[in-house]
């Protein structure tokens, strides 16, 4: 009877004292145990190789995603037709990979000021006008962290990946520019080139895109 | 007698539970922004990773890639209002404001696999993976901008840019601030 109730008051000790030093962070967590570590990249240096002088003004951004893919399909050899087909193309005679990835981006559109000359800007009294270059997509923005895969099958080189992203951002700014990105980048920058120039005290402002 | 054991693994097991995951809606879209970029860095950097940490996968991998990075500043055209200038006959002052990271911009064509080392037991790096390696380079470098002295340059070519402009606007004297602090004078 004894032997039985110090088996019970060993056993909740054990648990007790687990479940304290679980609760400390002395032990690793159960669901922990098996768990994939991160694989962390090493902080090396960074070099600068080029520093240009800009003048951008950037007046819109469109935010998007976008689906690209890829698919290659082969006829099966002899000695892969005897294997068994780990692909989705199951019993067929033909075998493959494909690729499907996500791609989250921004593009940015917006007129290029460093194309403005003298004679671009004319003043007379009180009066300013203003010639400015035709808006034009400024940069499109597709980092590593804006791309999920979807689905990766067979083995893709590092080229052919790149290949299947540069489609994802291609669709990026077709889009964008089916959705008139230019024309109200055109619209923004006359809006905001006059209000700048109005605090300047000019009474008379225009500003216009080159024909 | 086993039934505390048999207790006990039912408590673990209903112990561990997937804690749900708080998703919020992103509205992609077009939007109207006010950023005056003045400066570009196209920076280089070496991603270095081992992966040999977890205790049970048999052998390591590695992996050494190389990514060039495109780091983009300036200033915020629409905090320029007409409270910061002051103008008196051919002389102007502009209060500028102080420079940000606008982005950061790794292209895909720019990130190379330059070297791959796989034990045998192990699988090759996936493209998701190798994405979150560059995703890590990424903020090391987003990180390092100050250290770079990009919004430095940003502010000086700001300075330039705008001098130049009210030149040909008319202005002999232009003296432009950031904040409350003098950057140049002519």
């Amino acid at each position: 009877m004894r032997s039985g109730w110090t088996r019970y008051i060993l056993l909740i000790t054990t648990v007790l004292v687990v479940l304290l030093l679980l609760n400390m962070k002395w032990l690793p967590s159960f669901k922990n145990i098996f768990k994939q570590q991160p694989v962390t990249i090493d902080n090396t240096p960074i070099l600068i190789k080029e520093i240009n002088e800009l003048a951008q003004l950037c007046t819109i951004t469109a935010f998007d995603e976008v689906v690209a893919d890829s698919v290659v399909i082969k006829m099966k050899s002899p000695v892969e037709r005897l294997l068994p087909d780990l692909s989705v193309f199951g019993n067929l005679p033909i075998t493959g990979k494909r690729l499907v990835i996500i791609g989250k981006g921004k593009l940015i559109a917006g007129v290029d000021l460093k194309k403005l000359n003298a004679q671009s800007i004319f003043v007379q009294g009180d009066s300013v006008s203003l010639l400015l270059p035709h808006a034009e997509i400024l940069d499109t923005i597709m980092n590593p962290s804006d791309f999920e895969t979807f689905s990766e099958t067979g083995e893709w080189s590092s080229e052919a990946v790149t290949a299947v992203k540069v489609k994802a951002r291609k669709k990026m700014v077709e889009k964008a520019l089916h959705q008139g990105i230019l024309n109200r980048a055109n619209v923004r920058s006359i809006a905001l080139l006059e209000n700048f120039l109005r605090g300047f005290g000019f009474k008379k402002v225009t500003v216009k895109t080159m024909d | 007698m086993f039934k505390p054991y048999i207790y006990l693994l039912f408590c673990v097991v209903a112990a561990c539970r997937t804690a749900p995951v708080k998703q919020e809606q992103e509205i992609l879209a077009l939007r109207e922004i006010n950023e005056l970029v003045t400066v570009e860095y196209i920076v280089n950097k070496i991603i270095k990773a081992s992966d040999d940490e977890t205790w049970y996968k048999i052998g390591d991998r590695k992996i050494l890639m190389t990514c060039e990075a495109t780091l983009k500043a300036g200033i915020d055209f629409s905090a320029i209002g007409g409270e910061h200038i002051q103008v008196h006959n051919k002389e102007v002052t502009l209060i500028l404001p102080h420079a940000t990271l606008f982005s950061v911009n790794i292209k895909p064509e720019d990130l190379k696999v330059a070297y791959e080392e796989i034990g045998p037991f192990r699988t090759r790096f996936t493209t998701q993976e190798r994405d979150l390696l560059a995703a890590q380079a990424q903020k090391q470098i987003q990180d390092s901008a100050d250290s770079l002295g990009v919004l430095r340059t940003a502010e000086a070519n700001a300075s330039l840019f705008a001098s130049n402009f009210l030149r040909n606007l008319g202005y002999e004297k232009v003296i432009i601030q950031f904040g409350n602090t003098p950057v140049k004078l002519n």
